[in-house]
């Protein structure tokens, strides 16, 4: 990991010492003189997040009556990424994840996506604010129904970095599902649904 | 893939281009599918489901009406015991068992013999015994029903009541029982008179009978054109006015293979003596019986003279049927419509049931699975062994009820209530 020491950012210093005061004890830094400086990364470096949060079901389009409501309950999501980064503002990685939620009679819906993820970081230390696209497969159990469809996972995220290894933020995520039947399986093609959900969740992110 | 400078004439490394690998995903991912509907489109249009306290993931044996003085109920063997609830509403709650009989196998009652009603149970006992006997409900408690000394046979493997007029209101108790042969008899009123009838094929030749029983696809009896007719594996008949004397035995009619139920299709809905025969088969195809139509009048040397080809198709779908309901006034132009259940049989999947709606002129049905809430059921995908049509007491209206092989039992008033097209079923 490379650190660099910039000057001229009043206010990124301002935003140091308040994490240096709050937190005394995870200051990994000489604290003789203040300095102005921000971590950055490269080719080597990885990390490892962990997401816990809520699902919010939005809505199905694409079948006979346009837009529908998504008609499950609030879920619960997850998921583990790792990246490692190309450039200080770019990381590529794969993620596991999951969700599940309940629909009026209580069946549970289950979804499992695995996906290579691009996550692009535009950053003012302490804070970051990665920018992600996930794109893989996504598994989806309902019943005694399976089906595995591709999935789209658009993201933004505001992360407080505690130190250079640690950072705690959200994450706001959107999963676009699109579940093609082709008429080759007992599914008629007239039950394509595009699903769209939205992931929202805090995270604990490691650098190493 | 890594591409080197080559010369001319060497073999060139070949790309593949990606929008082709994207292809190929996207095929490979939307092929990978189990089910038999869309999974959000099953979950966009599930609506909740009205629930009442009844077992839920079990197998349904039977359910009829019965007033045996607290006012009239419903009873439903679920699973190995026998509930019952008001018609009005409310829980079910267990209506008990026989001492030392554990397992609850058919009810019947008889609203037709007296007041009040009288209620039937066969009942089994699982100390090694596998015993099933034949309980009346009296004053609140059972009492067995003792078949006449000297009975070829005394374990019961099915139960049944008809109306022996042709009509709803059922006066005669049928009772299969089998001996230690294997040989099987229709008892009719075992509680009085205990008729016993011998089974043969339609050739005249001896058999070994079959019973009423619950198994799939499940027994069924009614009386219409003057007969008698029963169904398990085979359909037989039997002359009603032969019912109460000995020695007349039911003859199995030739019909297309693997039968799963049959219905009567009156010609007037009110005269039972006149109409037309159809059967459904575990093989998913839908037949009439032969013409000219059946009347009191048609002997039964014609009937045994039907071979499996003398029945008209009336189509088929890929599902095994188990069994029919014929609900005469309703659907297009009131011809009324049959409702078709199905269960898993070889490599076909069971499918809850579909309505089969007759074309004009009888020559053809046209299937289509309900709307209404039906999709949001647990009943859609499961095995549906029988469907009972119960009238209320005393009004137009009436219940329809699904027994399923795994999720129970379920009920709408729905199509006796001019809602046919819509129906609303209710998880009992």
């Amino acid at each position: 990991m490379i650190f660099n020491v910039r000057k001229g950012q009043p206010a990124v210093a301002a935003l140091i010492l308040a994490v240096f005061f709050l937190i005394p004890a995870t200051n990994v830094f000489t604290q003789d003189a203040v300095e102005e400086f921000e971590p950055t990364y490269g080719l080597g470096d990885q990390m490892l997040s962990l997401n816990l949060g809520l699902f919010i079901p939005l809505f199905y389009a694409g079948g006979p009556d346009g837009i529908k409501d998504a008609n499950l309950t609030l879920g619960g999501t997850g998921h583990l990424l790792w990246s490692a980064f190309l450039s200080n503002e770019l990381a590529l990685g794969g993620e596991l994840g999951g969700m599940f939620a309940y629909t009026p009679n209580r069946n549970t819906l289950f979804m499992i996506p695995l996906a290579a993820r691009l996550t692009y970081f535009l950053r003012a230390y302490p804070f970051e604010f990665p920018l992600s696209l996930a794109a893989g497969m996504n598994f989806s159990r309902f019943g005694e129904s399976f089906k595995i469809d591709p999935i789209l996972i658009p993201g933004v995220g505001f992360y407080w970095n505690m130190n250079t290894e640690w950072a705690f933020g959200f994450d706001a995520r959107y999963w676009w599902v699109p579940q093609i039947y082709t008429g080759q399986s007992e599914v008629p093609s007239s039950e394509n649904r595009f699903g769209n959900f939205l992931a929202t969740t805090l995270s604990v992110m490691y650098r190493f | 893939m890594i591409s080197t400078a080559h010369k001319k004439g060497e073999g060139r490394v070949r790309r593949i281009p990606f929008p082709a690998v994207a292809l190929t995903a996207l095929l490979v991912l939307v092929g990978c599918t189990q089910g038999a509907t869309g999974i959000f489109a099953d979950i966009e249009q599930e609506v909740q489901i009205k629930k009442s306290n009844l077992v839920d993931n079990t197998f349904v044996a039977s359910v009829v009406q019965a007033d045996t003085g607290p006012g009239p109920r419903y009873f439903a063997v679920a699973g190995t015991k026998l509930f019952a609830r008001s018609t009005a509403g409310g829980n079910w709650s267990a209506a008990g068992n026989p001492s030392g009989r554990t397992v609850a196998q058919y009810v019947a009652a008889l609203p037709g013999a007296g007041d009040p009603d009288e209620l039937y149970g066969v009942f089994a006992r699982t100390d090694g015994e596998q015993e099933s006997r034949l309980f009346r409900l009296v004053s609140g408690a059972w009492e067995a029903v003792t078949l006449p000394e000297g009975a070829p046979a005394a374990n019961v493997t099915g139960l049944a009541a008809v109306d022996s007029t042709g009509g709803d209101t059922a006066d005669t108790l049928l009772a299969t029982v089998e001996a230690s042969s294997g040989k099987r008899y229709l008892v009719v009123n075992p509680q009085s008179s205990a008729v016993f009838h011998e089974f043969q094929n339609a050739d005249g030749s001896e058999s070994n009978g079959e019973d009423l029983g619950a198994n799939r696809p499940v027994g069924k009896a009614m009386v219409a054109a003057g007969r008698l007719w029963l169904s398990r594996n085979g359909l037989w008949f039997i002359p009603v006015e032969d019912l109460v004397n000995e020695g007349t035995p039911l003859t199995r009619v030739r019909t297309p293979a693997n039968l799963g139920s049959f219905e009567f299709v009156a010609a007037d809905p009110d005269d039972s003596d006149e109409g037309f025969l159809v059967l459904v088969t575990l093989n998913g195809g839908m037949y009439s019986s032969p013409k000219p139509d059946l009347t009191t009048a048609t002997t039964g040397d014609e009937i045994k003279a039907w071979t499996s080809e003398s029945w008209s198709s009336l189509g088929s779908l890929g599902r095994a049927f188990s069994n029919v309901l014929w609900l005469p006034g309703i659907g297009t132009e009131g011809r009324g419509r049959f409702l078709v259940s199905t269960i898993s049989y070889g490599n076909r999947s069971s499918r809850g049931y579909f309505h089969a709606d007759p074309a004009a002129d009888f020559e053809s049905v046209a299937f289509a699975e309900p709307q209404g809430n039906y999709r949001s059921t647990e009943m859609r995908l499961a095995g549906v062994s029988g469907m009972v049509m119960i009238r209320d007491v005393g009004g137009p209206g009436g219940t329809v009820f699904a027994l399923t092989e795994s999720k129970g039992l379920w009920a709408t008033p729905s199509y006796l209530a001019g809602q046919e097209n819509e129906p609303e079923w209710r998880w009992e």
